[in-house]
């Protein structure tokens, strides 16, 4: 992962998201807060990447 | 309007008739449209047709259960014939649905009147509801999403209106605006012909003049031969409800943590036996929510953003558009640290052997309109952040949450009572919920 606003121009761009409705300066600030928070679940998940939790049914407490 | 309880016995007993509550309806919302703005949309020749069938019906001896002949609003992400779907967002068309919605259908079904719609806060996607007032402060929030449904129950326009709830939706203006509302189990009630913000987190349910109300309209809604107002009397002595304090909960307002301590109080008086407890996972409750939401909700929304951009507000684009951008990692983890949320407070409930949990709604009252931070102590956040961490944990782990009023803060603002339950026991959550209110109602 990176908060390096050149990546994050990248995607914009992938996804077709460009014009002055787009924001990098302030899109990449929020976007390093976002990984932040998402560091923030190391404690709970384990660094670097997780299993996906496809089969999470929310109605099942188990 | 009174409560759906006390108007299904008016009716019947002859004392009003449905045509005279649509015209009750009718009249309050004209009155108020100005100062609350709580209804977007309001069909006043439909309503008044609907409710003389509702009455033509009732004298035929043909009675569809509680809510027939009352009217009831209808949050306007949710499809309802022959009106728009705005979703307070200038993206939608004025062009009216072409069919009802699920649930629109089983509450027509149950012979309720459709009201109107609801104002939402853009796409069901914040905290404030603008320009929607709370009744009781003209110049505080409703709360949001459902913001316009919990001030139209609040102000008596409607005894019960339909909420949607990602990360508490309908019980922060419930708990703002000091009515009654439930986050049913997850799955539990159909969202067919609903907007949707983020489809694993999504829920709907009703907010209500009381907790009899919602249980009335769950047993509607979700359609499915279950009636959640039976055994809503049955009280709460015996039963264990675990105390939850710890992050996410706290920091709170001093109000609200002294309602809150009150209100366990009337519990333990009523025999239930109120257990402090923790679960550490709950700590994570908002990276995790926040993680999923901008993915979820940007899959569906990601050729508005592409094309009409300035046609949503910038604060909502950045988490739309924080979907675009944000690593598929990160939902990923925030899914699995769901799951690990979800388990820990399983695991707790049955170490605890508990039947519910309790906490405050939320940790703050209805915040002046032109306020956008929360302030604790040293401690300031987001307004979105505030509201939502204390009612989000449900929706990650898809148990009903009910929240009720619990007294008032010092400036006269509602404070909620929040109570969760195991997945499938929403009639439990109910049953805790008016156990509480009918020993605290004025």
């Amino acid at each position: 992962m990176s908060d390096d606003s050149s990546l994050v121009a990248a995607r914009l761009a992938e996804h077709g998201l460009t014009g002055t409705a787009f924001d990098l300066a302030a899109i990449t600030a929020d976007h390093d807060v976002r990984l932040d928070m998402d560091r923030s679940l190391d404690a709970l998940v384990g660094e670097g990447d997780a299993a996906p939790a496809d089969t999470f049914d929310p109605s099942d407490p188990r | 309007m009174r409560s759906v309880t006390e108007l299904a016995a008016a009716l019947r007993s002859g004392e009003v008739t449905a045509v005279a509550l649509a015209e009750q309806f009718l009249a309050a919302e004209a009155a108020t449209r100005d100062t609350l703005h709580s209804f977007v949309v309001v069909d006043a020749d439909r309503l008044a047709t609907e409710a003389a069938a509702a009455d033509r019906e009732l004298a035929e001896g043909r009675d569809r259960g509680p809510l027939h002949g009352i009217p009831v609003g209808i949050k306007d992400i949710i499809d309802v014939a022959g009106m728009p779907t705005r979703c307070g967002s200038p993206l939608y068309p004025d062009t009216p649905a072409e069919s009802d919605a699920a649930v629109v259908r089983h509450l027509r079904s149950a012979g309720a009147l459709i009201a109107g719609k609801t104002a939402t806060h853009e796409l069901a996607c914040g905290v404030v509801t603008a320009p929607v007032s709370n009744p009781h402060g003209l110049d505080r929030v409703p709360g949001g999403s459902s913001g316009g449904s919990g001030a139209a129950v609040a102000a008596g326009l409607v005894p019960v209106a339909l909420g949607s709830d990602t990360g508490g939706s309908i019980r922060i203006p419930a708990a703002l605006c000091g009515v009654a509302g439930i986050k049913p189990t997850y799955g539990l009630v159909a969202l067919d012909g609903v907007e949707p913000l983020s489809v694993s987190l999504d829920h709907l349910g009703p907010l209500g003049a009381t907790v009899e109300d919602c249980a009335h309209a769950l047993t509607a809604l979700a359609a499915n031969g279950t009636d959640y107002a039976l055994g809503i009397d049955g009280g709460v002595g015996g039963m264990r409800l675990g105390v939850l304090l710890d992050t996410p909960f706290a920091p709170m307002e001093p109000d609200v943590e002294a309602a809150f301590h009150l209100a366990v109080d009337t519990l333990r008086s009523l025999g239930a036996e109120c257990i402090a407890i923790t679960v550490p996972e709950l700590a994570h409750t908002l990276a995790a929510e926040f993680g999923i939401i901008p993915l979820e909700a940007f899959r569906h929304h990601a050729r508005s953003v592409r094309e009409r951009p300035f046609d949503i507000d910038p604060g909502i684009r950045t988490l739309l558009v924080a979907g675009a951008v944000l690593p598929h990692s990160v939902f990923r983890r925030a899914s699995a640290a769901r799951v690990a949320i979800a388990r820990g407070i399983a695991r707790a409930m049955d170490d605890h052997r508990l039947d519910g949990l309790l906490t405050p709604t939320l940790p703050a009252t209805a915040s002046p309109k032109s306020s956008s931070i929360h302030t604790y102590g040293d401690h300031s956040e987001p307004i979105d952040a505030s509201y939502v961490r204390t009612t989000a944990p449900f929706n990650l782990s898809g148990q009903p949450a009910v929240s009720v009023p619990c007294g008032l803060d010092r400036s006269g603002l509602p404070i909620g009572l929040q109570v969760a339950t195991r997945a499938g026991q929403d009639a439990m959550a109910l049953r805790i919920a008016a156990a509480y209110a009918h020993v605290t109602a004025i």
